[in-house]
């Protein structure tokens, strides 16, 4: 695959939101206002590029210099070192947040370690980087980086907007606007993803049809 | 299977080197943000106070403590108390900064932490918006600044200038003086309201206490 669409694929053909389902959980809870979306996927971006960087790293060596027999044995233990490394990564994120964007931290709460055992950063690690060089890995967690953040936020965009008649915090109806509140709520979460999804998949299918 | 061992301890002792590390280097910034965040809060419930004390622990009458800041002014007149107060809302256990004169009135509250529900209790932090997205937008291309403060959330602004016997909670439609619940949310208003009530109430008892004991 060309290093371009390698970026690519993240945003579009494979993202982890509306594609491959992956991390819905803090994508239902911190999608309700614009800013916390931004600050998780940007926090989730930086784990994914570290974790996806060092993984491929160090199975980069230990493929170079193990033995064939003890890579293999190395495979029990792979899913370990890569909770270790990915962990590391979520406890740096954590404090520097804590020490330099309290606010952010305040509001992110207990999703913030919960990055540890978001699928995407796991899933890349075993699919991805574990079997790719360097390069490669980098640029396959940015554009997943990028394809969840900007599914986080075009979903809590239409959260916010609906939910509390507010984007980036900022009132976009007049007074008379009565917020949808299921919007905010979990269960508004998946409506606007399924709807998106099915959106998305219409558009697709139109594509298609036009091709033949 | 030792060599296994060994590679996994290589690894989690590098993440332990790089994990050490960056504490230091964080330490003081996390340490200066909390002061900075407390500073800020007890700034917002005693207004008039220009200097406050340290963190003061005294034992209640019947059990548990009392934690307060006393607030002074400029010229070191005590102006008031700022008591920590909390109670378990309706998802999240919420904390909360209360700060009242000598006589016991209630100066303005803060809160400290919370993780109600986002929309419904959450909104017990909502700060009323002076400007709609447009106009904001409108500001930005003519290159205003935003404004510098962003104001007290409302519905802590609804304890300012009560006295403890008038903290009743009026859920809606009902109407009339008292603490004003939000719509969809009364047991984070009923959480927050008695945490305010509770924290005053512990507080009184601490210097009643302690009179008794003088005179005795």
């Amino acid at each position: 695959m060309s290093p371009g669409r390698e970026f690519t694929k993240g945003i579009f053909k494979l993202n982890p939101i509306f594609v491959l389902l992956l991390g819905l959980c803090p994508t239902l809870a911190v999608s309700v206002r614009v800013v916390d979306a931004l600050g998780m996927g940007c926090a989730t971006t930086f784990v994914l590029l570290c974790s996806n960087m060092a993984v491929a790293l160090l199975s980069g060596i230990l493929r170079k210099h193990a033995t064939e027999d003890f890579y293999r044995k190395l495979q029990k233990i792979r899913i370990p070192m890569y909770i270790v490394i990915i962990a590391s990564f979520v406890t740096v994120v954590e404090l520097f947040m804590k020490g330099f964007t309290p606010a952010l931290h305040k509001s992110l709460g207990i999703f913030v370690p919960l990055i540890v055992v978001n699928c995407i950063i796991l899933g890349r690690a075993e699919a991805f980087a574990s079997k790719n060089r360097l390069s490669a890995s980098f640029l396959d967690a940015l554009g997943m980086g990028i394809g969840f953040t900007l599914g986080l936020c075009l979903l809590a965009t239409f959260r916010e907007v609906l939910g509390a008649g507010k984007f980036f915090g900022y009132p976009v109806f007049g007074k008379g606007f009565q917020p949808v509140l299921i919007m905010a709520l979990p269960p508004g979460a998946f409506l606007t993803i399924g709807l998106l999804m099915g959106w998305f998949h219409l558009m697709k299918m139109r594509k298609r049809g036009k091709g033949q | 299977m030792i060599k296994l061992c060994i590679v996994l301890g290589v690894v989690c002792t590098l993440s332990g080197l790089a994990l050490g590390l960056v504490y230091q280097v964080t330490e003081r910034p996390i340490e200066e943000a909390a002061r900075r965040a407390l500073e800020r809060s007890l700034g917002v419930v005693l207004p008039r106070a220009a200097r406050f004390s340290a963190e003061r622990v005294t034992p209640c009458a019947g059990g548990g403590e009392a934690v307060y800041y006393e607030g002074y002014a400029s010229d070191g007149a005590l102006v008031g108390y700022a008591l920590m107060g909390g109670k378990q809302g309706y998802q999240s256990y919420i904390k909360v900064l209360v700060g009242i004169d000598p006589a016991g009135v209630i100066q303005g509250i803060d809160v400290l932490q919370q993780a109600e529900t986002p929309g419904l209790g959450a909104r017990i932090e909502e700060v009323a918006a002076r400007e709609t997205l447009w106009g904001r937008l409108h500001q930005v291309f003519a290159g205003e600044a935003p404004p510098s403060s962003p104001g007290r959330p409302w519905f802590g602004q609804q304890f300012d200038g009560r006295t403890i016997d008038r903290l009743t909670l009026i859920v809606p439609p009902r109407q009339g003086d008292g603490i004003h619940a939000l719509t969809g949310a009364t047991i984070t208003s009923r959480a927050l309201t008695d945490a305010v009530e509770e924290s005053i109430e512990r507080f009184l008892s601490t210097r009643r206490g302690g009179a008794d004991s003088d005179g005795g």
